[in-house]
């Protein structure tokens, strides 16, 4: 069967649907143009359920135990047994039982309870000061990235001297200055490692903004503003992520950190870190009462590390097909 | 024909500073563009031809104003783009547009097809979100693509059919200026010409004034009315077609012509070569930049920058020999 | 099957491919990148392999030094079929049986290899002396002052005019050309009787790629060693090859002298690709149009059933999806994988 296509019309043999040559377009790209069609296309995509049951153990530990650690703080009313800031001077410091399963601390109050509702508060404010500090540090970082010169030169300034002093030290002259109230602690965790996302988004915006891509948008007439969120904000959503993931641990630290020097949240407000401190007097008598609030820290730390990489595992793979 | 000139440039120069590798506080200046004056007529395909560190591309970036000339003035219709604010320069974007090299880094992987043709239409708030979808059909066929592929992304293309997606997205705003920078140099060779031929009838169809940047004689030869030579920033010849293939007059032009293989196993000989390297373009030669490997090369080759002077009618070529 | 005869050839070939076929198994699937290639190179000439993207050119060559990654053979590469060296002193190697022990010997001193990108392919922390001075000391036991006073030489018979400076020069401090000549030099330094060279032209600017295209003739004219030189320019193809090779998808599709394949092609890629490059045409004659192939090169991971080309051949038929096209020698030297190559001889 001879061709039907006529030698001259060049254009034609890219342009036509199919190529009338006798057999049936089984051109995976019908109109045929360019090199080497990718093989992404064909391969079939695992399902969900596969996906998961691939994930090595640890991480699959770490986020049931973090599934449930939500799941219990989200819905501390129901799950909390006992009201956890009610105090009950008959039963102090008492061991565990069928009625309190974890004991009673110092005053009284339902260890299990009030770690559960710790638990919420200061997951509560890492992940305020995780989301802030990153809102802050992109902010922060596409702006020296894109806009350069004076403005970069500020930026890398404030946040050399932010890496340069020690984050405790920034806290309690905040904390001395402003005092120990729920917002302020709220507002300086914030500030807490904003720096960090911010150096490394402001260097992926230094090579982000060399893509032909980002420039062609320019070329098209885009203002940096619209370039900044439509171009370069996509590509950081990855590493943001990951950021975020390995931030997560650092910040509940901190938290706790303060909150076990009496200058984080206040009683009668519970917090991991100030049960942990408030429990430090009576850790022969009653060990629980410092013991459950520290292991639930240690666990989420863990827990936030382990999955932080794993996000990060998982991102690399991405970027390199 | 139309002999105004679309595009002109005077005294165009483009320097980056950079930093040595060595101990990061010396700089260089790296020249990439020195005294550039052409003048480009309406309808025109010019091809720009150069070895590595010639400035061809920076050359066709500082025109668009992509990059913004260290000196000298770019006027575009008429109008001096060198002088313009960002404002305005944004609006004049929408008749000068650019297809690059790279056919993967070009386009916004996480965009979907149709959006990247119609980004431009996006921003200039042109026509209503119907209109728009229809433009972009249309642009896709117009290159050779099958409309439904509006809805996928880039990743799902072999490059030669993301060529085409760009070529669609610079004509998307019906451009009167086109640089194709080195359009095809990253494509397999079969596939070349399509993009070739597709580019040629574009320009001949939308009355496109072209600058097809290459490194690919033949390439070049096939597709410009007029070419320009450039080697280490500055302009060496610049002719006809013909004039030039034909009658190269500059020692460069001639040497590079000598040097490209023909693909004709019946001419075979030893390639007349030039000696040495091409100097980097941190630390240009004083006077004319080819003098170092230039055979013809005398003592005041290196007092003197030649000037881009006519030889022939329409014919011209920076040389104080000639 | 052997699409190489040797009953005729008056010489036996330095190298006989026969039906190489390499795969890589990978986590998408088996890739197949060289598919019952077969060719064969005789001593003193020079065999072009030209294909593009996805072609199996360099696996093909890689295989013959048995370095498919993992600095040797990858776990994940299978290979079969037959590469048979001869040195010319009577032995016979059959490099896919070797062990490493040997194929170390056969690397660098019989077979040696020169790659594309000069940038990468030098150690950046050794001087070039060193590196080339390296070979010699190493095979072929030369002391140190020997082996400097060799590669002084060497470096000057590959034109660098300055050989003591660049022999303590660090490969940063060179140009790219320069580089290329370094590491050509370290690859003749001990007259292997087959060089490898896997695209040396194609990273370098086109008057440099003058002087190291006049290096190789005169490689071709001096010293009798053969060379393998892969490539996707053809027109580099048209000044150095003795025989062409041409790959498509993994297959030698075509092979024959460097005139036969230019100037009578016969199966449709080649003659597809011959019409699809732009020639110089002399001043005042009409510009000829480009003609291109069209379709897109399959993935190797995914190739068509039958005849890999037959998707983008004009003038394929049904037998060219169902069955694979049987190699015909319609001459010594000469093959072509096509079912319709006899009918369309002389059309284009």
């Amino acid at each position: 069967m001879a061709s039907q296509q006529t030698e001259g019309e060049s254009r034609d043999q890219g342009e036509r649907a199919t190529p009338d040559n006798g057999h049936g377009a089984d051109l995976p790209f019908a109109a045929d143009q360019g090199g080497m069609a990718p093989a992404r296309a064909r391969v079939a995509k695992k399902s969900f359920a596969a996906k998961v049951a691939d994930l090595r153990p640890s991480v699959k530990l770490c986020l049931g135990v973090v599934i449930v650690l939500t799941f219990a703080t989200m819905f501390a009313e129901w799950v909390a047994p006992h009201d956890p800031y009610q105090p009950n001077l008959m039963q102090r410091n008492r061991p565990p039982s069928a009625h309190h399963l974890l004991g009673t601390d110092q005053v009284g109050r339902d260890i299990l309870s009030r770690t559960i509702y710790a638990l919420r508060t200061s997951v509560g404010i890492a992940l305020i000061g995780v989301f802030c500090g990153t809102f802050i540090g992109t902010t922060l970082g596409i702006a020296a990235g894109l806009l350069g010169g004076w403005t970069d030169r500020i930026i890398s300034g404030v946040i050399d001297f932010f890496y340069a002093v020690p984050t405790i030290l920034i806290m309690l002259v905040g904390i001395s200055v402003l005092g120990t109230k729920t917002w302020v602690l709220i507002l300086l965790i914030s500030f807490a490692r904003w720096y960090s996302t911010a150096r490394l988004v402001r260097g992926q915006v230094f090579s982000l903004r060399e893509l032909p891509s980002v420039e062609a948008a320019i070329g098209l007439g885009s203002t940096r503003r619209r370039v900044a969120v439509k171009h370069i904000l996509p590509n950081l959503t990855s590493i943001i992520v990951v950021d975020m993931t390995l931030k997560a641990p650092a910040i509940l630290l901190l938290e706790s950190t303060l909150s076990f020097l009496g200058l984080g949240v206040q009683p009668p407000l519970a917090s991991l870190g100030a049960m942990v401190g408030a429990g430090r007097d009576y850790l022969i008598s009653a060990p629980l009462v410092a013991l459950s609030p520290a292991l639930v820290i240690v666990t989420i730390f863990v827990c936030f590390q382990v999955l932080g990489d794993w996000v990060r595992d998982v991102s690399d793979v991405r970027h390199s097909d | 024909m139309d002999t105004m000139p679309i595009m002109e440039t005077e005294n165009l120069c483009k320097s980056f500073t950079s930093r040595s590798l060595f101990y990061g506080t010396r700089k260089g200046i790296v020249k990439a563009v020195q005294d550039v004056s052409l003048s480009i007529r309406a309808r025109e395909t010019l091809g720009l031809v150069g070895e590595s560190g010639s400035g061809k591309t920076t050359l066709g970036r500082t025109i668009l104003q992509l990059e913004r000339p260290t000196s000298g003035t770019v006027k575009f219709k008429g109008r001096d783009l060198t002088a313009m604010g960002n404002a305005e320069l944004r609006a004049v974007r929408r008749e000068m547009q650019i297809v690059y090299q790279d056919p993967y880094s070009s386009l916004e992987a996480r965009m979907r097809v149709g959006d990247i043709i119609s980004e431009g239409l996006d921003i200039h708030k042109v026509g209503t979100k119907k209109e728009r979808k229809e433009r972009v059909e249309e642009l896709l066929t117009t290159v050779g693509l099958a409309p439904e592929y509006a809805s996928r992304y880039p990743h799902e293309f072999s490059g030669g059919q993301r060529q085409r997606i760009s070529i669609a997205r610079a004509l998307a705003l019906t451009p009167d200026f086109l640089i194709a920078d080195e359009p095809v140099s990253a494509l397999d060779i079969s596939v070349r010409a399509q993009i070739i031929n597709l580019l040629m009838d574009l320009s001949r169809d939308f009355g496109l004034t072209m600058v097809f940047i290459s490194h690919d004689l033949l390439v070049v030869q096939h597709i410009s009315d007029r070419v320009m030579v450039m080697y280490l920033g500055r302009v060496m010849e610049l002719a006809e077609k013909d004039a030039l293939y034909g009658n190269p007059r500059h020692p460069y032009t001639v040497a590079l012509l000598e040097a490209v293989p023909k693909p004709d196993p019946t001419e075979r000989r030893e390639f007349r070569v030039l000696q040495g390297d091409v100097p980097s373009p941190v630390n240009p030669p004083s006077g004319c930049v080819f003098r170092t490997r230039c055979p013809l090369a005398t003592a005041e080759c290196a007092a003197v920058v030649p000037e881009l002077r006519q030889v022939e009618p329409g014919h011209f070529a920076a040389c104080i020999r000639l | 099957m052997n699409g190489e005869s040797s009953a005729g050839a008056s010489t036996t070939p330095v190298l006989e491919v026969r039906n190489l076929s390499v795969k890589f198994v990978t986590d998408s699937g088996t890739v197949l990148a060289v598919n019952e290639a077969c060719f064969h190179i005789d001593r003193g000439e020079t065999v072009c392999l030209v294909g593009e993207t996805g072609a199996g050119k360099s696996v093909a060559a890689f295989s013959v030094l048995q370095l498919l990654g993992a600095g040797g053979v990858s776990r994940r590469a299978r290979q079969q079929g037959d590469i048979i060296l001869r040195p010319g002193d009577g032995r016979e190697y059959h490099i896919l049986s070797l062990p490493e022990h040997e194929l170390e010997r056969i690397r660098g001193r019989l077979i040696s290899m020169i790659y594309q990108e000069p940038m990468t392919s030098l150690n950046p922390v050794y001087t070039c002396g060193n590196q080339v001075a390296e070979v010699l000391m190493h095979h072929a036991r030369k002391s140190r002052r020997e082996a400097m006073a060799a590669t002084e030489d060497l470096l000057k018979s590959v034109g660098i005019p300055d050989p003591r400076r660049v022999l303590k020069s660090y490969p940063h401090e060179l140009s790219g050309g320069m580089k290329q000549r370094v590491m050509i030099a370290m690859a003749l330094a001990l007259h292997p009787v087959l060089l490898i060279a896997d695209e040396p032209t194609t990273a370098i600017d086109v008057t440099i790629q003058a002087q190291i295209l006049n290096l190789f003739k005169q490689i071709q004219r001096s010293s009798g060693t053969s060379i393998l030189f892969i490539t996707h320019d053809v027109s580099v193809v048209a000044q150095l090859a003795d025989r062409v090779v041409v790959m498509y998808a993994g297959r030698t599709v075509e092979t024959g002298s460097v005139r036969d394949v230019f100037c009578r092609p016969l199966h449709p890629y080649t003659k597809g690709l011959l019409k699809s490059i732009p020639k110089p045409f002399k001043v005042g004659e009409k510009p000829q149009h480009l003609i291109p192939i069209p379709g897109t090169i399959p993935n190797p991971a995914d190739l068509p059933s039958g005849c890999p080309f037959h998707p983008r051949c004009v003038w394929a038929q049904e037998r060219c999806r169902a069955c694979i096209p049987q190699v015909t020698t319609p001459d010594t030297g000469r093959a072509v994988m096509c079912w319709r190559w006899e009918e369309l001889q002389g059309v284009s």
